[in-house]
């Protein structure tokens, strides 16, 4: 606070002292180590100092040349001077840095562009010695150890590396600083530690805690030697608690030193895969790997899709895992597979499976063979190339291709229309219909007025055949012409014979049978004479009667004849009784 | 007795007559054909129609008729034929077809088309011919008194599957009755016709003096009101009504 009063204050003078051609003056750009001789633990503090007369405007980040250390900062502070009413503006930009390697390392001039010009520092000589010079035998102490689990190696083949940390002093605040980039390697981190577990060891005599910092498998995408950068961390050690006052006097002030501790960089070198023995269709996957395949369902319908899984498995590194050819299936259609990748760490071997999933649609009937893939691969620990293979699958698939099914149908067009018109003539017939409209037809009515007729008369004839069946007079009155007809025909049969006798007894049986029939009585007991009474008694015609007695005594009188009638006289006699029996109908 | 048998005479006679008018008319139906086919539209149509004037009254022969004066440019005449031969053959895919096409030909707009419920409903009622209509009728009637005749003949002595069979019969019969009977009314009391010169004009009374109401085109379809020798007054299916020339149009 006090110092912005100040800066005000004096700010405040330099304007009212109009001091026009400070503000125009140049600056000065000085780079400052506070020292040129380091270990390699401890960070040196670098400042570039921007010093203006007057007036500093505000000036862009200085561009730092330092390629061997790791860079913290800057911190940014500004002052303000006035000394005989001269003011001058100091800005410093601080950096920590610490040193990549041992040996005389150089930072490089600071470079800083102001009002279009350009300032640069001088280059200032470091010398780096192993460890602290502060603290000096602490690389002994407190060290990162970077173990390979080997030297030499196949492209793609596993490298197991391991970063631990050494110590047997106290740590304060460890924390990862330089991670290295593995350039030329694909990486895969096994582990990585998040807080220190430690196990004790006795290194050459000397009781150590070792903490795993990080394990990372790493495959080796090119061959030739393969630079891996070190591995840093930043710790403190604390000013007091030190173990066997191993640094007794060393420290002054302050909570602790902070120091940064860094693995050795390493070189791997990396075989090439041998060309001799490279299978066809090789795609660089290197490890051991086993394939299986497995198509569902078996049975299917033509059109209707298979799903085809393929599983790779195994240890090395899958990204070379690629989907295996399956495009020569001929009796198939083949969709482009999905893929699914699963990752399974082993004693340290990074590896797992990828499986495809194709979907083949099965373009014919029978059974259909899918032939066993193949996946070539290098097996580095017998440096020899290998081959994996599936079993091969068979597949029932039922009845024809479907016409409108996927690409058959894209071969096909809509029809087009080209031109519209009517509907051609009916053909030639055997007959016309008819010229009337069924409705107009009065004929048709006609007809279904028989219906209701019909039915009356059967009504009516129901009717009579009950009256037949329980009315003996009607029936008898009904059947009486009928009976008579029959007599006389038997009478005109006697006749034609000239039975004479049979003939007047036949005639004279038709006509007193037909009168009983008519009155419901019995024939036995009618004579000519009751007849006569009668009828006459009912208002029958006189003519009629004495017809009736005349026939009746002729008929007797014929019967008991000692001589036969003649044809004439029995031809008269019939005639006389079918008009006398008609006659008869008609009155009673 | 001699009454039924004078009937059964003049039907027979009837017959015969018809026999030997249909050959005549077959074999003049047959030759149209073959003057179609040789695209003599103009004889085909001729013969044709002396086949409809010698009183044959058949669906195919109005259809063919329909095509030939189609393919004369006599679009009303054409029009009117095929809507004669559907009324015979309401179900018959080329008659419909080829009203259809004859009807995108012609100049006057359809009516606008019912709702779906409506135009299910009027193809319903127009799918059968009122010939069929009759027939059935007369079938569900013989079965009625076929069933009262069971009856009668068995002494009244019938189970519960004759009346079932009875009110079916008689349900059947009163609703074939009302189809028939609406059809029939609509066929003599809604008489429909169609233009046949290619333009009409409407006047709003019987007379070339009255207003001039709207013009009518060839094919238009139009609904029978009044007639007034020598003017019919027509009225369109929106409901507006006038006055044309009797000669204008035909009925169907």
């Amino acid at each position: 606070m006090r110092l912005t009063q100040w800066t005000c204050l004096s700010w405040l003078v330099a304007f009212l002292a109009g001091g026009t051609s400070a503000l125009a003056a140049d600056i000065q750009f000085q780079a400052a180590v506070d020292r040129t001789r380091t270990g390699q633990a401890d960070p040196i503090r670098l400042d570039l100092t921007i010093t203006a007369a007057g007036r500093l405007s505000n000036t862009s980040l200085p561009q730092l040349d330092v390629k061997d250390f790791t860079v913290d900062g800057p911190a940014r502070s500004d002052r303000t001077q006035i000394v005989n009413f001269e003011t001058t503006v100091t800005r410093t930009f601080s950096y920590n840095l610490t040193p990549k390697r041992t040996g005389t390392l150089v930072i490089g001039p600071a470079k800083l562009t102001y009002r279009g010009k350009v300032y640069r520092t001088k280059p200032i000589a470091i010398e780096v010695t192993p460890g602290s010079p502060r603290l000096p035998g602490l690389e002994k102490h407190l060290y990162v150890r970077s173990r390979p689990d080997r030297q030499s190696l196949y492209v793609g083949q596993q490298l197991t590396l391991d970063y631990e940390l050494y110590f047997n002093t106290r740590l304060h605040n460890i924390g990862f600083k330089d991670i290295p980039a593995f350039a030329g390697f694909w990486v895969e981190d096994l582990f990585v530690a998040q807080e220190l577990q430690t196990r004790r060891e006795i290194v050459d005599g000397v009781e150590f805690n070792i903490a795993p910092l990080r394990r990372a498998a790493l495959f080796p995408t090119a061959s030739g030697k393969q630079q891996i950068e070190p591995l840093s961390i930043s710790c403190e050690i604390p000013r007091s608690g030190r173990r066997g006052g191993m640094f007794d006097g060393m420290f002054f002030g302050g909570s602790g030193q902070s120091v940064v501790v860094r693995s050795t960089a390493l070189e791997i070198e990396v075989l090439p895969l041998p060309e001799a023995g490279r299978p066809a269709g090789f795609s660089g996957a290197v490890g051991q790997f086993a394939m299986a395949a497995v198509a569902q369902p078996q049975e299917v319908a033509v059109g209707d899709p298979v799903t085809l899984k393929v599983q790779i498995a195994g240890r090395g590194h899958l990204a070379q895992l690629k989907a295996p050819a399956i495009d020569q299936l001929g009796a198939f259609k083949v969709y482009d597979p999905k893929m699914e990748e699963q990752v399974r760490v082993e004693n340290g071997r990074y590896g797992g499976s990828r499986t495809f999933e194709y979907i083949l649609i099965p373009q014919e009937g029978g059974v259909l063979e899918i032939p066993p893939l193949q996946l070539a691969y290098f097996d580095p620990e017998t440096a020899s190339y290998k081959i994996a293979r599936s079993e091969a699958q068979s597949i029932v698939a039922r009845g024809e291709l479907a016409e409108a099914d996927g690409q058959a149908s894209l071969r096909r067009k809509d029809i087009l229309e080209m031109g519209q018109d009517i509907r051609h003539i009916k053909p030639d017939l055997q007959s016309l219909d008819s010229g009337h409209a069924l409705h107009d037809s009065a004929l048709f009515w006609g007809g279904q007025l028989l219906l209701p007729l019909g039915f009356v008369s059967l009504l009516l004839y129901q009717r009579h055949r009950q009256r037949l069946e329980g009315d003996q007079a009607y029936a008898r009155r009904r059947r009486s012409r009928g009976q008579a007809s029959k007599r006389l025909a038997t009478a005109q049969d006697l006749l034609n014979q000239e039975e004479s006798a049979a003939f007047h007894a036949e005639v004279q049986r038709a006509v007193t049978q037909f009168i009983a029939d008519r009155f419901n009585v019995s024939a036995a007991g009618l004579s000519a004479a009751s007849l006569a009474a009668d009828l006459g008694s009912m208002g029958m015609a006189e003519e009629t009667i004495e017809q009736l007695v005349d026939l009746l005594e002729r008929c007797d009188f014929a019967r008991f004849a000692p001589t036969a009638s003649t044809g004439a006289e029995m031809e008269a006699v019939h005639g006389q009784a079918v008009r006398l029996i008609a006659q008869l109908e008609k009155n009673i | 007795m001699r009454g039924v048998l004078f009937i059964v005479l003049i039907a027979v006679l009837a017959s015969l007559q018809s026999a030997t008018g249909q050959s005549a008319a077959l074999g003049q139906y047959n030759e149209a054909n073959n003057h179609y086919r040789g695209k003599e539209y103009e004889a085909a149509r001729q013969a044709y129609l002396q086949v409809v004037a010698a009183g044959v009254r058949d669906a195919r022969l109005f259809y063919n008729l329909g095509n030939a004066c189609f393919k004369i440019d006599r679009l009303g005449e054409a029009i009117l034929w095929y809507e004669r031969a559907l009324r015979l053959a309401p179900r018959d895919a080329d008659i419909k077809a080829n009203l259809a096409f004859a009807n995108q030909a012609k100049e006057d707009k359809d009516p606008p088309p019912q709702n779906p419920l409506g135009r299910w409903l009027e193809q319903l009622y127009g799918w059968p011919s009122i010939d069929e209509l009759c027939i059935t009728f007369s079938v569900l009637f013989a079965a009625i008194f076929a069933l009262a005749s069971w009856r009668v003949w068995q002494g009244g002595k019938v189970g519960a599957g004759w009346l079932a069979a009875l009110s079916v019969c008689l349900g059947l019969a009163v609703a074939n009755g009302l189809f028939v009977g609406a059809r029939l009314y609509q066929h003599h009391y809604r008489v429909e016709a169609i233009v046949t010169t290619a333009e009409g004009t409407a006047r709003s009374g019987p007379g070339e003096g009255e207003t001039a109401v709207f013009v009518l085109h060839e094919g238009t379809k139009v609904r029978l009101e009044r007639r007034e020798n020598p003017w019919v007054l027509v009225r369109l299916a929106n409901g507006l009504g006038g006055w044309l020339p009797a000669a204008a149009i035909e009925e169907i």
